[in-house]
């Protein structure tokens, strides 16, 4: 007996020993987690050092982040910086670290092991495990955001290029989508949009997914802005085939952009220019009605303050009544804005209450909302028509307003015919219903996540009760061991981030001037101007809008 | 002799669990990717290079030479009488990558001036230096001679084209280069080669 008990208090004593160790190794690893995933920009940061216009600090800022931990999205965000001061080389070198990142991603064996590791890391631990690589809009949008660089350069052909490459990625997730959709819809029998009544009470996105602006968006991926921005680059880039197909897509996808390109190239009703020896220059549309019947699987991604409401028949026999001779004469002007940042991805946590360890945490992939800037003014000055092709150098102009709301009404000689911006890009509700696509999964690994953490701190009270002398101090041991847990997922996801600094909207404006004219973009107090080379054919002007206090103009003639 | 209880063992178990996925999640996002080379060495220059499909030095290579045999070998200019007059334009890039198409008629040009049987005028890329050069000088030359510059017998132009296709298996690129010699004065087209090239990448089964 006396040996049984001999041996009762040295089991007693390692068992101790062994819940220290337990303990001390929980939180080890805590203290480790706080060190190893720190150091990134945080979204706040960003958000209010663009707000002050620390543009330059912040610029240095992603640029340390990015060599510390090169990763797509600290690529991704670096660049934008960049390209928002003009350094469009520069900007150029940094995209394509973020395309050598996620090229190497896409080319990784069949079976890799990091990728099993940091899967089952984010389905059993923490949604930081996974590193990020961009959702389908992201990764399309990198080499539109690219293909601007290029433009500015007064390089047509190699934004081409990039528009070429934005199409692929599109394609390729079109493919991808499509097996999806098509196993979806044979398990929830046709039912595209599904039931998403089973959200966790207290998810603050709840609302947004299931809402209807959300869930008429045709896919996460496809954007009607890159299709127009591809059909007016490849057109400068003298590749009017290509252009051709994308301004097709660009039509299909938004009614918007059908609109804008009507006005804008004068074409007539069965989508061909009105005049003839445009031809060889002008991508053709399809008709009116074709695109309608071919474009109603795609929903208008658009928003519609920003757009006129005629038809688009009504809308070409207006613009050739009032155009015609001064056409022949007159200098393009496309204008592109990029306005605000999208929303920015970040864990959500909700706790629900649990007996021995205190409570439950499930995380969530959340969204911070879009910043959205108000529209800049945009006036041109000598309303004329569009023609021609070419290219040549271009420079700067740049200017900070303290703030304030400009709408996006015209001026000009004819205002009742000004072009108009058309929004065709929105991120948020792209974003929106990535999230939408995939919040079954993310709730799935949530709960694994929760009840592994739940597990472990229910082994530490296992541990605790089991010793005569912890036994009464077992429910704290437990909560102790949940909150290291949870601090330990808390800190790991911070890196689960999405690109911010990618605009939340895009604006597409065409039209054009009298040879010599100009156009004025203005925001709150200040503005620029822009008066075109009688020598040029045409401008694209790239005006960049962050937040209510920044705005930068900058464009290219050809 | 230790001896763990049942529920000591399973806690003793997943805290092992657990602190092998935390290394795990840990060295998650940013890590096993390459920072540095290694050794630095020379290497032949004619090799074939296949260090992954974009478009590349090879590619390069076999395009002149063949478009180069190609035009030695047509009667254009193997049974022309004085060496034809070319003027290099430009080879459009139609393609997703972004490739330097005048690395694909230098090249072409060396092999073609090598030959001897046709002589070369500036193209775009010189052509400002050289003009720059002439009204330097101008004082010094007549200027009748500028004549001689664009007194162009042919004009080579081109296109380079490609196909991207990717699935989870493997990943295929076709390029299609294409090389035209156009008479100026008639528009005619008096050669026109193509080159096609294909590439695929299997990926790996199984890898890091």
């Amino acid at each position: 007996m006396g040996c049984l008990h001999n041996n009762g208090l040295r089991n007693s004593g390692s068992r101790r020993d062994m819940g220290r160790t337990a303990l001390a190794v929980l939180f080890l690893f805590a203290a480790l987690s706080l060190c190893a995933c720190s150091s990134r920009v945080s979204t706040d940061d960003i958000r209010s050092d663009l707000a002050a216009d620390h543009l330059a600090a912040l610029t240095e800022k992603f640029e340390e982040a990015h060599i510390e931990h090169h990763e797509l999205v600290t690529a991704l965000n670096w660049a934008r910086a960049l390209q928002l001061q003009g350094r469009w080389q520069e900007s150029i070198t940094a995209y394509n670290y973020g395309i050598e990142i996620l090229e190497e991603y896409e080319n990784r064996a069949i079976i890799n092991m990091r990728g099993i590791l940091q899967t089952t890391g984010s389905i059993l631990l923490t949604r930081g495990s996974e590193e990020y690589f961009g959702t389908g809009y992201e990764r399309s949008l990198l080499h539109t955001m690219n293909a601007m660089n290029y433009m500015m350069l007064g390089d047509f052909e190699g934004a081409a290029v990039e528009m070429r490459r934005m199409e692929i990625r599109q394609e390729m997730w079109l493919a991808e989508e499509a097996q999806r959709l098509q196993q979806f819809l044979e398990e929830n029998k046709g039912n595209y949009d599904g039931d998403l009544s089973s959200l966790p009470s207290g998810y603050s996105m709840a609302s947004v997914l299931n809402s209807p602006e959300v869930r008429a968006v045709a896919a996460g991926y496809q954007d009607p802005f890159s299709y127009a921005l591809s059909a007016i680059t490849c057109r400068l880039a003298e590749d009017y085939q290509y252009a051709g197909v994308s301004l097709r897509r660009a039509a299909l996808l938004n009614e918007n952009a059908r609109e804008l390109f009507t006005r804008a190239w004068n074409l007539d009703d069965k989508g061909k220019a009105r005049n003839e020896e445009w031809h060889p220059r002008i991508p053709q549309l399809p008709p009116a009605n074709h695109a309608l019947a071919a474009g109603s699987s795609g929903t208008a991604q658009g928003d519609s303050t920003a757009t006129a409401t005629a038809s688009p028949a009504r809308t070409t026999q207006t613009t050739a009544n009032t155009r015609g001779k001064a056409q022949k004469d007159g200098q393009e002007v496309v204008i592109i804005v990029m306005s605000g940042l999208a929303p920015a991805m970040h864990m959500e946590q909700v706790r629900i209450p649990a007996p021995y360890i205190g409570y439950l945490m499930i995380d969530l992939p959340s969204y911070v909302s879009a910043v959205r800037p108000s529209l800049p003014g945009i006036e041109f000055s000598g309303l004329a028509a569009t023609t021609g092709t070419g290219k040549s150098a271009g420079r700067a102009a740049s200017a900070t307003s303290a703030a304030s709301a400009a709408s996006a009404t015209s001026g000009g000689t004819a205002h009742s015919e000004s072009p108009r911006p058309y929004q065709l890009l929105n991120t948020e509700l792209l974003a929106y219903r990535v999230l939408r696509d995939e919040v079954r999964y993310e709730i799935g690994s949530a709960i694994s996540r929760a009840l592994v953490r739940a597990a472990v701190s229910g082994g530490a009270y296992a541990i605790a009760k089991s010793h005569e002398d912890t036994e009464a101090f077992a429910p704290l041991i437990g909560l102790v061991a949940n909150v290291i847990m949870d601090v330990f997922a808390t800190t790991t996801s911070q890196s689960v981030r999405n690109w911010e600094m990618l605009p939340a909207a895009g604006y597409l404006c065409m039209g054009s001037v009298e040879r010599g004219g100009s156009v004025r973009i203005a925001l709150g107090h200040r503005e620029s101007e822009v008066t075109l080379p009688p020598e040029a054919r045409g401008v694209v002007i790239f005006v960049s809008q962050t937040t209510n206090a920044t705005m930068r103009v900058d464009y290219v003639t050809y | 002799m230790i001896k763990l209880t049942k529920h000591t063992r399973f806690a003793a178990l997943l805290l092992c669990a657990a602190a092998t996925l935390m290394l795990a999640a840990c060295s998650g996002p940013g890590t096993g990717r390459e920072q540095g080379r290694g050794n630095t060495y020379y290497g032949n220059a004619e090799d074939v290079e296949t260090v992954n499909s974009a478009w590349g030095s090879t590619d390069i290579q076999m395009t002149a030479e063949r478009m180069a045999q190609s035009m030695l070998a047509d009667p254009v200019i193997s049974e022309a009488a004085a060496a034809p007059k070319i003027r290099l334009r430009e080879v459009r890039n139609l393609t997703s990558e972004h490739i330097d198409t005048k690395g694909i008629t230098d090249m072409f040009r060396v092999q073609m001036m090598r030959s001897r049987k046709v002589r070369f005028l500036a193209d775009n890329t010189n052509m400002g230096e050289v003009m720059e050069e002439r009204e330097f000088t101008e004082s010094m030359t007549r200027r009748a001679e500028n004549k001689l510059m664009s007194d162009t017998d042919y004009i080579l132009t081109g296109t380079v084209r490609s196909i991207r296709k990717q699935d989870a298996d493997r990943a295929d690129v076709y390029y299609q280069i294409t090389m035209e010699l156009v008479d100026p004065q008639s528009g005619e087209i008096l050669w026109t080669e193509q080159n096609q090239i294909r590439k695929s990448t299997d990926n790996r089964r199984i890898g890091w």
